[in-house]
């Protein structure tokens, strides 16, 4: 029989480490058999070279390069290697796919997408909305979509403030000309818009989950962040069990009537206690084999889900006082493990597009050379 | 009584987890056994009758430090302001 064969994207583990890897590993505990494809975007991506990591790796269009793109190339991959599942793990991709969830499935690929509407509900500019139907706190935030608007906004808001782009990165402004900046920069990188939010002090909690698409959750896993890196960005962290928690999660997914995994950002408020939400991610955290190394398998329970064919038994509660640190560590391999994984094999369409890169993938590779 | 110190976890060696938290605390053996009498549902005349019996301390001496302990115990939340 042919074995269970999961696409899976977001490989790369630098500093700013993507779910993808984390999600493979749960899925090797769950299927040591299993065939996973590692969709990547660039050679560079840490995970393809991670011992157990993919069984294959096939270069993909950037999301931004459009749905035609992605699609054309995925039909490529998925003639050579049959694609039963496909967990998509980065959140410019899942913005981009929420759209197509047909078309996965004229293709009989399995895939657990939230609605749009959903997706849009938890967009950062819209997060203020979502918590007020839900009774949840959020910080006193402003949108804009220019550098001078920005610098506006931290006028009405007060500093110090973090200001954010709309995908990723978030940045603590302490100026109003530090604010407009940091906008910039990050309007040139992430698009618009940039979010300016009140810079709340406390500790930061994540839930990780499944929604049911009902408005359910199927399983749920929340941390206190116990060691944080630039940009709030979790080093570790310690498995905590509240009901109060539980119950605003439960409320904003309840609202969202939320399909797929999710990640929910709070920060308890050092002064009154509250949780504030911060951030409401579509996609598995890059802790997500953590809960799987204690018995809760987030990512083989989506799968499971997908299938159908195997019921979803309920995942253990993860319990109070475990706790993970993240070690990184060298990953090692040959130039001519990459030689294979030429932009070449990409689709033509995919190189519209000015983000895709064409050049030598590693620094002082050799340099594609042609002859005019 | 909280419910949060109903819910601590304490192991033999005084190491308290405060499961809603996830903060972990080392608690010594008077503190030990004190904070296993509060999850029981003990007053604080029982917490002084045993400091009393268990430790050779004066009875201002060991109001005084009971008073601190809960103090702290206040601080946490793990207790109500009136216990």
């Amino acid at each position: 029989m042919k074995p269970l064969c999961i696409a899976v994207s977001g490989l790369h583990c630098g500093e700013n480490p993507q779910p993808g890897s984390g999600i493979i590993r749960s899925l090797r505990r769950a299927w040591p058999g299993v065939h996973i494809v590692g969709l990547v975007h660039d050679v560079m991506e840490s995970g393809i070279y991670v011992e157990d990591g993919p069984d294959e790796i096939q270069l993909m269009p950037y999301p931004a390069a459009g749905a035609m793109a992605f699609f054309q190339r995925l039909d490529v991959v998925h003639k050579k290697t049959p694609i039963d599942v496909l967990i998509p793990s980065l959140d410019t991709e899942i913005e981009l796919l929420v759209h197509h969830q047909k078309d996965f499935a004229k293709r009989g690929i399995r895939v657990c997408l939230p609605e749009a509407i959903s997706l849009r509900r938890r967009a950062k500019q819209f997060l203020p909305q979502l918590a007020r139907n839900c009774g949840v706190a959020v910080p006193k935030s402003r949108v804009a979509h220019d550098a001078l608007a920005a610098y506006d906004a931290a006028v009405v808001l007060g500093l110090p403030l973090l200001v954010k782009g709309p995908y990723d990165d978030a940045r603590t402004v302490y100026s109003l000309p530090h604010a407009q900046a940091v906008a910039a920069h990050l309007l040139a990188e992430w698009g618009t818009p940039v979010i300016l939010q009140r810079r709340v002090t406390g500790t930061e909690f994540n839930v990780l989950g499944i929604g049911d698409g009902q408005g359910g959750i199927v399983a749920q896993c929340s941390i206190r962040k116990t060691a944080t890196a630039d940009k709030r960005r979790g080093l570790g962290g310690v498995v905590v069990r509240d009901s109060k928690l539980d119950a605003l999660c439960e409320a904003l997914i309840r609202e969202l009537r939320w399909n797929g995994p999710f990640e929910i950002e709070l920060i308890q408020d050092a002064i009154d206690h509250r949780y504030v939400l911060i951030e409401i991610n579509p996609r598995f955290p890059s802790w997500i084999d953590f809960p799987a190394m204690l018995g809760a398998n987030f990512a083989a329970a989506l799968v499971e889900r997908l299938l159908e064919s195997a019921p979803a038994h309920p995942l253990p509660a993860c319990q109070p006082g475990a706790f993970f640190l993240r070690h990184q560590i060298e990953v090692v391999d040959d130039v001519s493990r990459y030689s294979g994984l030429r932009h070449d094999d990409v689709t033509p369409s995919s190189f519209a597009h000015p983000g895709f890169r064409l050049s030598a993938p590693f620094p002082g590779s050799p340099r594609d050379v042609s002859v005019h | 009584m909280t419910p949060i110190l109903k819910n601590i976890q304490i192991d033999d060696s005084g190491l308290a987890l405060n499961p809603v938290t996830g903060e972990t605390f080392r608690l010594s053996s008077s503190a030990l056994q004190l904070v296993r009498m509060l999850q029981q549902k003990a007053d604080t005349d029982a917490l002084l009758r045993h400091l009393l019996e268990e430790y050779n301390v004066d009875e201002s001496t060991a109001r005084r430090d009971l008073e601190t302990f809960l103090s702290q115990l206040k601080q946490l939340n793990w207790v109500d302001v009136e216990s």
